[in-house]
């Protein structure tokens, strides 16, 4: 029977993170890890010059570095970093030619679908919230716990989320799959995310930003007046969104499943004609 | 074992498999076509990695797309290398084997098991990409082995590896054979596959062409003619004494090469070890290769389309 079997999804998953322990890719994740961090020490010397407030960035308001870290956290290095490991899961496989070897165990493909899906999240996720800790803790803002504890459920989301999009999109065209990412990561995230129409609310930025500024009660961002407002938030309660992002998140993987039992990845190059 | 019907695979406009009809009770076969002829296409059908646009293909008896069940029972060994070069063949088994449903434990011991039979105890633990040709192909084939299936379907399996190895390979594969297992290998080599088994489905331009054993394809073969190219020191000198022999039908020379077209190579042969002898000949190399296979191919093809 067609399925998912919990047993293979955890051979790839710990087969594919014992892998990823090269020096590469550590130093991938110690650039994302770091990223926040040093964004965050960038802003508190360029805003506060003088030596003796530098370590308090009381000048900036515990609201701006909650938006700021949402934006580098929750969504730059969430998605940055699942786009590195979800997008390509199939298309390494076809290029190494070890697909054929995967495909033809008892839902072989399924088991390196999901768990490499689990690689890129489990991945994205330990670097996003460290990266977070560590800017919280360069920042020193008012209400330090809150942003984190905020910004990291908003990352525990945006992880899984970005990366079913980008397997779907890795799935449905593996030979083209970074491209086809970029291209909806700009497309939808950066642009129609802030279209004032409903197709932003397809978005898993929109989403996001939703729970926000719902979570951290966001003056900062009301201050625009309710017609700024109107365009950038909806009045959908968090749990609504939390449920929506879920969905979006087990319909991408789904879709992705299915692209896979449906596609045919051996090639006539691959069949010697 | 194998059932397909009508079964034609198109890549777009390109034909991997032409309306290919086929029956096959268990036992051993061997897949003989030249390089593009459809081979790894057929057994990419049969494992399930493509599905037929038209027709239908049951393997085991069971339909092999999306089928665990069946993906249980079958041991796969492609062509294409494709393994990950940075961990050892011991890990890469372990590896698989847990994909097959096995605990570590049983996953461990099968590994070890399969790479012993394969011969490959030594370096099992060294990392594919510091692996010889022979020794990844060798790999290939244990993880293939290694869950124990019911059939095995391989894909030119002796590629890659010297003469011992072939010799090995071939041994390891007949007793498989001998267990009463199914096997279906691929080859473009007719004696890699006559010395494992002596049934042969024989394939060309997408089409079955032929099935039988092999003392019907050396039947065909004997009245095909067979080219063989003889390197040495004096070409003029070797032309000469061969155009005296009945067996030859043809001699042609080009630079320090001989080409000779003969149906009976084995009369050839005997006459050399006496030309050397009673002359300064040197003879280098002597390649018979695979042309007599090819004619083979082309005739077949030729009686396919009705062209004789």
């Amino acid at each position: 029977m067609i399925g998912i079997r919990p047993g293979n999804v955890a051979a790839v998953f710990r087969f594919e993170w014992k892998r990823s322990l090269t020096l590469p890719r550590m130093a991938w994740w110690l650039v994302l890890a770091c990223f926040p961090a040093l964004i965050t020490a960038l802003v508190i010397y360029k805003t506060e010059p003088n030596e003796s407030v530098r370590s308090g960035s009381a000048a900036l308001s515990a609201d701006f570095w909650a938006v700021m870290l949402f934006f580098l956290v929750s969504l730059v290095v969430s998605a940055l970093g699942v786009f590195l490991w979800a997008t390509p899961a199939i298309a390494t496989e076809l290029e190494r030619r070890s697909w054929v070897y995967l495909a033809t165990r008892p839902n072989g493909n399924m088991a390196v679908l999901f768990g490499r899906y689990l690689v890129a999240v489990s991945w994205a996720l330990s670097a996003a919230l460290i990266g977070l800790t560590l800017a919280l803790v360069i920042a020193q803002p008012q209400r330090a716990f809150e942003i984190w504890r905020v910004v990291a459920v908003l990352t525990t989301l945006s992880c899984p989320a970005f990366g079913a999009v980008y397997s779907l999109i890795g799935t449905f065209a593996p030979k083209r799959a970074m491209v086809f990412a970029i291209i909806y990561t700009l497309l939808f995230e950066v642009v129609i995310a802030f279209v004032p129409a409903m197709v932003q609310e397809f978005t898993i930025q929109f989403r996001l930003r939703c729970l926000l500024v719902r979570w951290l009660e966001l003056e900062l961002v009301f201050g625009g007046g309710p017609a700024a407002s109107q365009f950038l938030f909806n009045d959908t309660s968090p749990a609504q969104h939390v449920m929506v992002l879920l969905a979006m998140t087990a319909v991408y993987l789904l879709a992705a499943g299915c692209v896979l039992l449906w596609k045919e990845f051996s090639t006539a190059d691959d069949s010697d004609i | 074992m194998v059932e397909l019907e009508n079964v034609t695979k198109l890549y777009g406009k390109v034909i991997g498999v032409n309306d290919i009809t086929l029956s096959l009770s268990c036992g051993a076969y061997g897949l003989l076509g030249p390089n593009g002829s459809g081979k790894t296409t057929l057994l990419n059908l049969l494992t399930g990695q493509l599905r037929p646009t038209i027709g239908s293909v049951r393997t085991l008896g069971e339909s092999p797309r999306n089928n665990p069940e069946f993906h249980r029972r079958i041991g796969y060994c492609p062509g294409v290398e494709g393994m990950y070069t940075n961990v050892s063949g011991h890990d890469w088994l372990v590896y698989l084997l847990k994909l097959q449903g096995f605990r570590r434990r049983e996953a461990l011991s099968l590994a070890k098991d399969a790479l012993e039979l394969v011969g490959m105890t030594s370096a099992m633990h060294r990392p594919i990409a510091n692996c010889s040709r022979g020794m990844r192909q060798r790999i290939k084939l244990a993880q293939a082995l290694s869950h124990n299936p019911e059939m095995l379907i391989l894909d030119e399996p002796l590629n890659g590896l010297d003469p011992v190895g072939r010799h090995e390979i071939s041994l390891v594969l007949r007793d498989w054979i001998n267990l009463g297992k199914s096997l279906l290998l691929s080859s473009h080599i007719l004696h890699e596959v006559e010395a494992i088994t002596p049934s042969f489905l024989l394939i060309c331009g997408g089409r079955l062409l032929a099935s039988g054993s092999a003392s019907d394809v050396h039947e065909i073969l004997a009245d095909i003619p067979n080219r063989i190219r003889i390197h040495c020191s004096n070409p003029r000198k070797l032309a000469e004494l061969m155009i005296h022999v009945n067996a030859i039908d043809q001699v042609g020379i080009d630079d320090e090469t001989v080409t000779v077209v003969t149906r009976n190579p084995a009369s050839l042969y005997a006459y050399l070890p006496d030309w050397i002898e009673g002359t300064d000949l040197r003879i280098d190399e002597i390649h018979s290769g695979d042309e007599s296979l090819q004619d083979l191919f082309s005739s077949l093809m030729k009686i396919h389309r009705g062209q004789q």
